[in-house]
C-alpha cells in the first residue's frame, strides 16, 4: 500500500511541476490562473492520499478548506479578468 | 474483504493522479485558452473525485470518509461553475482562439441578423 501511495504521490508532483510550468512560460492572466488550479487540484489530491499513507484523519479537513479556497480564488480572478476586457 | 477494498483504492487513487498528469500534459499543449480551461477541469472533477473517493475506501473512521465525500461533493458542484465564470471572462476579454475553432457561440450578432423589434 505504501508503494502505491507512493507512486501516486510521485504522479501528483509531476502534475505540479508541469502546471507550474505552464504558470511560469508567458501566457494570459487566465492561462496562469488554471495553471495554479491545477496545482491545487493536485494538493488536494495529495492531502487526501498523504490521509490514508499516515492514517492521520486531520489531513481531511486541509482537503476540504483546498476546494473551497480554489473556488473563491477563480472566481476572484474571473471578475479581475472580465472587468478589464470590457 | 480487506484486499478487495485495498485494490480498488489502489486502482482509483492511481486513475485519479493518472488523470491529473494527462491534464497537466494537456496544459502545455493545446492551442488557446479555452482548449487548456476545458483540459483544466478534468482533473479538477473527475481526478480530484477518484483520489477522495480512493482515500474515501482507506481513511479510520467512518466520519473522516464522510467528510471526504463531502469534499467530492463541493468539487463537483464548484468546479463547472468557477470553469464557466472564467471562459465567460477570457471571452469578454477577447482572448485569442485557436485557428481550429469550429463555433463560437458568445459572438456579437452582425447587424443583419439582429431581430426586428416588433411594433
Amino acid at each position: 500500500m505504501n508503494v502505491v501511495t507512493a507512486a501516486v504521490l510521485g504522479l501528483l508532483a509531476l502534475a505540479s511541476v508541469l502546471c507550474v510550468v505552464r504558470a511560469i512560460i508567458p501566457g494570459s492572466t487566465v492561462d496562469r490562473a488554471i495553471a495554479l488550479d491545477g496545482v491545487v487540484s493536485a494538493i488536494i489530491c495529495a492531502v487526501a492520499v498523504a490521509a490514508v499513507r499516515t492514517g492521520n484523519s486531520t489531513y481531511v479537513d486541509i482537503a476540504l478548506v483546498g476546494g473551497l479556497l480554489g473556488f473563491l480564488t477563480l472566481s476572484t480572478v474571473a471578475r479581475y479578468v472580465g472587468r478589464r476586457g470590457q | 474483504m480487506n484486499t478487495v477494498v485495498d485494490v480498488a483504492s489502489s486502482v482509483l487513487m492511481l486513475a485519479g493522479a493518472v488523470i491529473a498528469v494527462i491534464a497537466a500534459f494537456g496544459l502545455l499543449r493545446l492551442p488557446d485558452v479555452f482548449a487548456r480551461m476545458h483540459v483544466a477541469t478534468k482533473p479538477a472533477t473527475l481526478g480530484v473525485t477518484l483520489c477522495l473517493a480512493g482515500a474515501a475506501l482507506r481513511v479510520p473512521g467512518a466520519s473522516t470518509a464522510t467528510k471526504l465525500v463531502l469534499a467530492i461533493v463541493f468539487q463537483l458542484v464548484t468546479t463547472p461553475a468557477a470553469g464557466h465564470l472564467l471562459g465567460r471572462a477570457a471571452h469578454a476579454a477577447r482572448a485569442p482562439m485557436s485557428s481550429h475553432t469550429v463555433i463560437d457561440e458568445l459572438r456579437p450578432l452582425p447587424p443583419s441578423t439582429e431581430v426586428e423589434p416588433s411594433p
